[in-house]
């Protein structure tokens, strides 16, 4: 596992990457067709079980970097590895999940339970165990009376929760989480945190509710323009005023130190 | 509205076997819109109309799932009635009623209301998920039911963007009723949402390919049938066998 204390590099310094790592990026390099790069040279390694927040301005490459470490594009450069497999782009691996930003991609079945089964389906798993994964997925997220209820039908925060047990029931060693917070109110929040936290599985989550992550992870890597240029503890790194204002990113409101003014609070 | 909404009530048509359901649906559906004497019309639209009545939908509903065709054929039938030249039945000044208007348009009102009948009895009793396993399972191409699924999943969502499109642009003085001075708007707002659904269609090939999407639709439902829906079906078999004898004595 690579835990490197509250290490900030310089800009264009490549941070040592260890081996053992479940998912580990190895210079990893990309640019979409005819455009500049935007991933350049990015190297970190996350350990088995850890939960790591993937934080960056609008633009910086988060959801990109997500995308090349699930196979979905295929790098210029560099390599992905899941437990110490090389992961090939393109290509399906059960061992790697992502959720999307937004639960209108991600579920796609006609029913809750249908998208559920559909991962584990296409592993192979016979019946019985799909079954099985679907109901423990669904208990997982507090989903079980959604099983028979049409996506659109769903609020907000139950397509939420029903996205994250589509991939919960393929049983992944790392997830991916793309903003999973985004448009949820605090009650829901609160749910999905709840829901993360009792996860066994290695943890890369993307969002600016930095609070969130400062909840859920404990390790946060700081990526600007396609680079990482902060890996260590969570509290260390966002605690850390020039960096984010450099990097356009605000202290979370938890970290600053608050002062009493005496006064009595204002009541209307 | 939903076509499934009373798909969890009880009755003999709920409690089908789906894969007969379906199957008698397409053919009955088919011929009684191929049929043209008065005998098999009737025939056809009572059995429509007893199909209903079994399955014990809402009056209601099946009022709302007719609307749209009447208010077709309410533009049609006026044309036929004062168009199709021949015998007039009656005239005033240079208006006239034609007689064979006016069978044709009996005959095509019956028809689509029949029509709808047959779709609601049957289609109104199945949920969608359930419908399109049963379509599996009767063999319809994998890419047309990917179609169906994808329409019945999405059309929602694009019908409330869409909505909120126009809200945002109306908020700006668009105006639909201004027709060619805001046709650019129009075509802005169609443009967007194919747009939108373009790119979103991307995320959704993504999602299922990081689930091992392979060109199929893997399930767990499975269909087992008894003897009512054997009885069912030798019912519409015979039904369909009546409307055929109805149509060629």
């Amino acid at each position: 596992m690579s835990r490197r204390g509250p290490r900030i590099p310089d800009r264009g310094e490549r941070l040592p990457v260890a081996g053992a790592g479940i998912l580990v990026a190895r210079a990893l390099r990309f640019g979409y067709p005819e455009g500049p790069e935007v991933i350049h040279e990015v190297d970190f390694s996350l350990g088995a079980g850890e939960r790591v927040a993937l934080v960056g301005s609008n633009g910086s490459g988060k959801t990109t970097l997500l995308l090349l470490l699930c196979g979905v594009l295929g790098p210029n450069g560099g390599r992905m590895e899941v437990g110490g497999r090389r992961l090939e782009a393109g290509s399906f691996d059960p061992r790697v999940a992502y959720l999307f930003q937004s639960p209108e991609d991600q579920l796609f079945s006609p029913t809750v339970f249908d998208d559920v089964a559909f991962g584990p389906l296409n592993m192979g798993l016979p019946a019985e165990e799909v079954r099985s994964r679907v109901a423990e997925a669904l208990r997982t997220v507090g989903a079980e009376p959604l099983a028979e209820r049409s996506p659109h039908h769903l609020s907000g925060g139950e397509k939420r929760l029903a996205a994250l047990a589509t991939i919960l029931a393929m049983s992944p060693e790392v997830m991916l989480l793309d903003e999973p917070t985004s448009n949820l109110d605090s009650r829901n929040r609160r749910q999905v945190l709840g829901v993360l936290g009792r996860t066994s599985q290695t943890l890369l989550v993307t969002s600016h509710d930095l609070e969130f992550l400062l909840e859920l992870c404990s390790r946060v890597l700081l990526l600007h323009d396609g680079r990482l240029v902060a890996d260590g503890p969570i509290r260390s790194v966002l605690s850390d005023d020039a960096l984010l204002e450099a990097h356009g990113l605000e202290k979370p409101h938890s970290l600053i130190p608050h002062r009493h003014s005496g006064a009595p609070p204002h009541r209307a | 509205m939903e076509i499934d909404r009373y798909a969890d009530l009880r009755s003999p048509v709920h409690a089908w076997d789906p894969r007969f359901k379906v199957a008698a649906a397409f053919v009955l559906v088919l011929v009684s819109a191929s049929v043209s004497s008065t005998g098999a019309l009737a025939a056809a639209a009572g059995g429509a109309l007893l199909l209903v009545l079994l399955s014990r939908l809402p009056v209601g509903f099946v009022v709302r799932i007719l609307k749209a065709p009447l208010a077709i054929l309410a533009l049609m039938i006026p044309l036929l009635l004062f168009t199709a030249g021949g015998e007039a039945l009656w005239s005033w000044g240079f208006l006239h009623l034609y007689r064979r208007g006016l069978l044709t348009a009996v005959q095509i009102a019956v028809k689509a209301v029949t029509v709808v009948l047959l779709f609601a009895g049957f289609f109104g009793t199945l949920r969608v998920q359930t419908a399109l396993k049963a379509l599996e399972d009767l063999k319809v191409p994998a890419t047309l039911l990917a179609i169906l699924m994808f329409t019945y999943r999405y059309i929602h969502l694009y019908l409330e963007q869409m909505g909120k499109l126009l809200t945002a642009a109306r908020l700006r003085g668009y105006r639909l009723s201004r027709g060619l001075r805001h046709l650019g708007a129009t075509a802005g707002v169609v443009v967007t949402l194919l747009v939108r659904s373009y790119e979103q269609s991307d995320r959704v090939a993504t999602a299922m390919r990081l689930r091992g999407f392979q060109g199929s639709f893997p399930s767990l439902r499975r269909f087992q049938q008894n003897a009512a829906d054997v009885v069912g079906s030798i019912l519409a078999a015979a039904w369909v066998g009546l409307l055929l004898w109805l149509e060629l004595r």
